[in-house]
């Protein structure tokens, strides 16, 4: 007996007719392999008959074909992919390694298991070290840019500058749910007791939980309340200069303009 | 307030272009010109108008080099 694991079965089914998965995506990568639908039938061990099925069923699915066989007939000549059934291989690929990811997180057997967190694995991953789910509490629009000011916690709010057009394309609206972006190096940091004199719309206190030091640089991650870390590189000669290490408060700035945000 | 960031240049608000929601602030440093897009807001909030002495800000990671 294995390890119980959790698998997800993908398919694709198109105006309600027989489903196109695993194994008719892989007859369909033989037909691009071997260029003709005998050749790819023998290749995945069924019948000439049961493949030329299949292939039109995937053809059935898309609005263009993703084979065509070349003349010489049903049993002749050759059989290539399209562009659109190399779309159609790529694309279900892609969703497979995703949703695969996704039931990892299942079979892991974590327990309680967020619903975003299994969903965060469905999308993109980003190397941005500053990720923040939150809603947005109001925008106020500018002739080419929007400021979005979000809602990271009860105390914390961040604001965002994007483009007008950002806004209308990803559908951001009050109350949206969004993903505030954040590099690293854009965040700055600060030291002393009082809100620091800067235009840098996102001034946010915390407390130094760690500082990694590289030869130039300097990792610091700052607890920022509720539950929330934000992590700064900044130079090592200015963690020093400010004698940065666990324990002390700083403040955290970075420039609206630097938040992207990102929708599901 | 002690900043991390490496680069604080001492000059003075030399233009201020206000628009509805960013706002173009130009900075003389010692002859030279900095430009500085930051938010409306933040403008307002800091009171900032021509004439004023301020630092103009940049994070060596932001800084580009030309030859």
């Amino acid at each position: 007996m294995g390890e119980p694991r959790v698998e997800a079965v993908l398919a694709f089914r198109g105006g309600g007719r027989s489903m196109v998965g695993h194994d008719r995506i892989r007859l369909l990568e033989a037909v691009a392999l071997h260029g003709s639908i005998t050749k790819a039938a023998q290749a995945v061990g069924i019948s000439y008959k049961a493949a030329w099925d299949a292939l039109n069923a995937v053809n059935n699915l898309l609005p263009r074909p993703a084979f065509s066989a070349q003349t010489g007939g049903r049993h002749g000549g050759g059989a290539s992919v399209t562009p659109d059934g190399l779309a159609l291989i790529k694309a279900f690929h892609l969703l497979e390694e995703r949703l695969a990811r996704a039931t990892a997180v299942l079979s892991a057997g974590e327990s309680p298991v967020d619903p975003h967190v299994l969903l965060r694995s469905l999308g993109m991953r980003t190397s941005a070290r500053n990720a923040f789910r939150c809603t947005v509490d109001a925008i106020v629009t500018g002739g080419v840019n929007a400021e979005v000011v979000l809602r990271l916690t009860d105390e914390i709010q961040l604001a965002a500058v994007i483009t007008q057009a950002s806004v209308r394309d990803l559908g951001i609206e009050e109350g949206s749910e969004v993903t505030a972006l954040i590099k690293a190096p854009f965040v700055m940091l600060a030291t002393g007791e009082a809100e620091p004199t800067v235009s840098a719309r996102n001034r946010i206190p915390g407390t130094i939980l760690a500082r990694e030091d590289g030869p130039v640089s300097s990792e610091i991650t700052l607890d920022i309340g509720g539950g929330k870390t934000l992590t700064s590189v900044v130079t090592w000669d200015s963690a020093d200069r400010l004698a940065l290490s666990a324990g002390v408060r700083v403040w955290a700035l970075f420039k609206a303009s630097h938040v992207i945000l990102a929708v599901d | 307030m002690k900043l991390s960031a490496r680069n604080a240049l001492k000059g003075k608000i030399i233009e201020i272009v206000k628009g509805q929601v960013v706002a173009k602030v130009k900075v003389d440093i010692g002859g030279q010109t900095v430009t500085s897009m930051i938010s409306v807001e933040a403008v307002d909030d800091l009171a900032l108008k021509i004439g004023d002495d301020v630092q103009a800000i940049i994070k060596s990671s932001e800084v580009m080099i030309g030859k």
